[in-house]
């Protein structure tokens, strides 16, 4: 029994830190999280690591035991929070791809106070814990079961998934300033400059899956589907 | 039998991405960006173009489909993202042109400033932008199997990179030649026209990439209808 348990809590786990770590790519956005606090010093630095870290463990653990229910409440869908969280990403990618000198952006809020109140948006909510990985963990909590130790074993693996991927965001964000001193100025300024165009790309990505699932909506859009589509709606 | 495919590699490579990268229509646009430059600091951005393209471009042959896999990337989404790059800065540059005049102002001579002009937007949307990318992938992702035919695909491919940025070299350093030729005015209408071309080049890439994106959902469904 306890042996089964024990399988299950593991499955649990693993299905958590494989589906999500991949798509929050901690490594990836290391160079992201250093163009977006060029001009903070490593203490204010390895703060904002720290916060990052707590609070993308908070949204995903929300996301992961109640993002169904926040969805159902405000009448949304996965795919339209992937076009519009999409949406975001490609701006924030936007703008630190064209700004003239990305170290000028965060230097216009020196203090610490300003710096640590950015650490939500844009630090956590679009770049570390992008739209994709919110509706990859709300999918997973959808499938929750209905035994009420099944549910304990799912909430169980599920709090240490997520504590697994925002130490590996911590340890990512809290070391990529030696990366950065290793790289020199303007090889960083490369760095910098390819990763928000990769930003800006995995924005198009994410806004193109939703809108993809959207347009396949339509009745129009697939002649075959709407006899089923129609029937379930209402 | 090696030296044959190793030939057949660089043409591929050369006559793939010459097309694309087009040094020759890119040279006005680069002057036009420089404008306020002087002769020695266009010199030195030519260089650090030059340099900056064939790291990119061989990055993309050799690792390219690595790092679209890494971030969960299609090379249509590139295009879109991309091609929308290519349009905002042909865009600023067809309309205003004020992308110089910030350049001019705040120190030419600066280094840290040519360095990271160099790579935005001279490099990246400008010289080798997301069409030149995308077929440098499409060119890496079928490399052959065995070690020997690899090891000659990618000295094909360095060989071929490698002349391509010489032909940037060129064009880009003896930019400022053109406009001793053509005169201000000449020069005016050249480096309008090559920016109204560069927008686009950057809504055919953006169309070519939704097209294919369209395509991936089409097939479902057109044949049916």
């Amino acid at each position: 029994m306890l042996d089964e348990d024990l399988q299950q809590l593991v499955k649990a786990i693993l299905l958590v830190v494989g589906a999500i770590l991949p798509i929050v790519n901690p490594v990836g956005s290391a160079p992201m999280f250093l163009a977006m606090t060029h001009g903070a010093d490593s203490k204010t630095r390895s703060t904002l690591a720290g916060l990052v870290a707590i609070n993308s463990f908070v949204l995903l653990l929300g996301s992961l035991i109640f993002g169904n229910f926040v969805l159902r409440l405000f009448g949304l869908s996965v795919p339209v929070v992937q076009l519009a969280g999409g949406l975001v990403l490609c701006s924030l990618g936007w703008r630190l791809l064209t700004d003239d000198n990305p170290a000028a952006v965060p230097t216009a809020a020196p203090q610490d106070f300003n710096a640590i109140s950015r650490a939500f948006y844009p630090l956590t909510l679009p770049l570390t814990v992008d739209p994709g990985a919110l509706s990859v963990a709300v999918t997973i909590g959808a499938n929750h079961s209905s035994s009420i130790s099944r549910i304990l074993i799912a909430i169980v693996g599920a709090t240490v998934g997520v504590v697994i991927i925002s130490a590996s965001v911590w340890l990512a964000y809290r070391y990529a300033e030696r990366v950065a001193s290793w790289l020199g100025h303007s090889r960083l300024m490369v760095v910098l400059r390819l990763s928000a165009f990769i930003v800006l790309c995995i924005g198009v990505q994410i806004a193109w899956n939703g809108a993809k699932a959207l347009v396949e909506e339509f009745p129009f859009a697939s002649p075959a589907a709407p006899a089923q589509s129609a029937a379930p709606a209402r | 039998m090696d030296a044959r495919h190793f030939l057949e590699g660089v043409l591929l490579v050369f006559a793939a991405l010459l097309p694309i990268v087009n040094p020759l229509g890119a040279a006005p646009v680069f002057l036009a960006m420089t404008r306020y430059a002087d002769g020695q600091t266009r010199a030195v951005l030519a260089r650090k173009v030059t340099v900056n393209s064939f790291v990119l471009l061989m990055a993309s042959v050799l690792i390219g489909t690595y790092v679209l896999e890494f971030f969960g990337l299609s090379v249509p989404i590139v295009q879109v993202g991309g091609g929308l790059v290519v349009c905002s800065v042909a865009w600023d540059l067809l309309r205003g042109a004020d992308v110089s005049k910030k350049s001019s102002t705040e120190g030419v001579n600066d280094p840290d400033v040519v360095a990271t002009e160099a790579f935005y937007p001279l490099t990246l949307p400008l010289t080798v932008g997301p069409g030149s990318i995308s077929v440098a992938i499409t060119i890496g992702a079928n490399h052959p199997q065995t070690v020997r035919s690899f090891l000659t695909a990618s000295m094909s491919s360095l060989l071929g990179v490698v002349l391509i940025c010489l032909s940037i070299y060129l064009c880009y350093r003896y930019a400022d030649r053109l406009t001793r030729f053509l005169g201000s005015t000449g020069t005016a209408v050249v480096v309008r026209l090559s920016a109204f071309i560069l927008l686009c080049i950057g809504v055919q890439i953006v169309w070519n990439g939704i097209d294919a994106l369209a395509g991936l959902t089409g097939p479902a469904h057109v044949p049916r209808s």
